[in-house]
């Protein structure tokens, strides 16, 4: 099982230290780990769903690109979100500047473990269920 | 690695102006607000309005230091809150202190990832379209 984690490494690992540094020294602000692991969670999710239909001979023809696209469209649905679903007391720009920097971690970490071929189906759903985690974890924080 | 960059310096930019250091402010002080967010205590939003519409996010410290109907007066850059009378010796709240070593651990992060999706084996017709802008 842990050999079938290696592939999505690059993507999780990085995101984790991130993820700790937010826990070390803003500990007692656990709302911006919750807004950064929800942002990182979501976009990740989205990109493993988008790209998994992808045919394989189309898979790598300008994916930076569209990795780019996909996370840029995650960023606005979160600035959304942010300006309706969850403006209690405002539109916090910084709640938004965490979310949005998961959100590029995930793109960058997606990217990180492509090859010259498209990815097995289970990379895929790896990758899916790290970022169904890493958004309850966000919620968990942003919430609690 | 372009927008980590931007969005890291705007989470900095936005944790600071709520010190006021950086804000250049002369102007009357028509009403202070508290709005609670989920974590009451922890993550309220101080609000001050200003006389010309402006509506500026503090820390608390600022907050409980100035009274409406006061002027408040400021240079850019400066530590020095005048409150009509009273002057306070501003300082960059610990959040923002704390963000600095995420945002640089963050931006760290972001360029390893960029260096390791350059170095990714790739087709040489995909390799010249696939600049991490990210």
């Amino acid at each position: 099982m842990f050999a079938s984690l290696r592939p999505i490494l690059p993507t999780v690992l990085p995101a984790m230290f991130i993820g700790l540094a937010y826990l070390t020294f803003l500990g007692d602000r656990h709302d911006y780990l919750g807004h950064y692991s929800a942002g990182f969670g979501a976009t990740l999710a989205a990109l493993a769903i988008a790209f998994k239909e992808v045919p394989d001979q189309r898979f790598i023809e300008r994916v930076s690109a569209r990795v780019l696209m996909l996370t840029l469209a995650c960023i606005a649905v979160g600035a959304y979100a942010e300006a309706t679903v969850f403006n209690i007391a405002k539109f916090d720009e910084v709640d938004f500047c965490n979310q949005s920097l998961g959100a590029i971690l995930a793109g960058l970490g997606f990217l990180a473990n492509l090859g010259e071929r498209k990815p097995e189906s289970a990379f895929f759903r790896f990758e899916f269920y790290a970022g169904i985690i890493a958004l309850h974890v966000g919620f968990y924080f942003a919430m609690f | 690695m372009i927008c980590a960059s931007l969005l890291a310096i705007a989470n900095l930019w936005f944790t600071a102006a709520r010190s006021m250091i950086p804000l250049a402010v002369d102007a009357k002080l028509i009403s202070k607000e508290t709005r609670p967010e989920k974590h009451p205590g922890v993550d309220d939003v101080y609000l001050l309005k200003l006389a010309g519409g402006q509506t500026i996010q503090v820390d608390q410290a600022i907050y409980d230091f100035v009274a409406e109907g006061e002027q408040l007066k400021k240079g850019a850059w400066s530590n020095q809150l005048d409150s009509g009378s009273e002057t306070l010796r501003l300082q960059f709240s610990r959040d923002f202190q704390r963000m600095l070593w995420v945002m640089t651990a963050t931006i760290a992060a972001a360029l390893i990832l960029c260096v390791l999706t350059i170095r990714s084996d790739r087709s040489p017709m995909a390799r010249s379209s696939n600049a991490p802008s990210l």
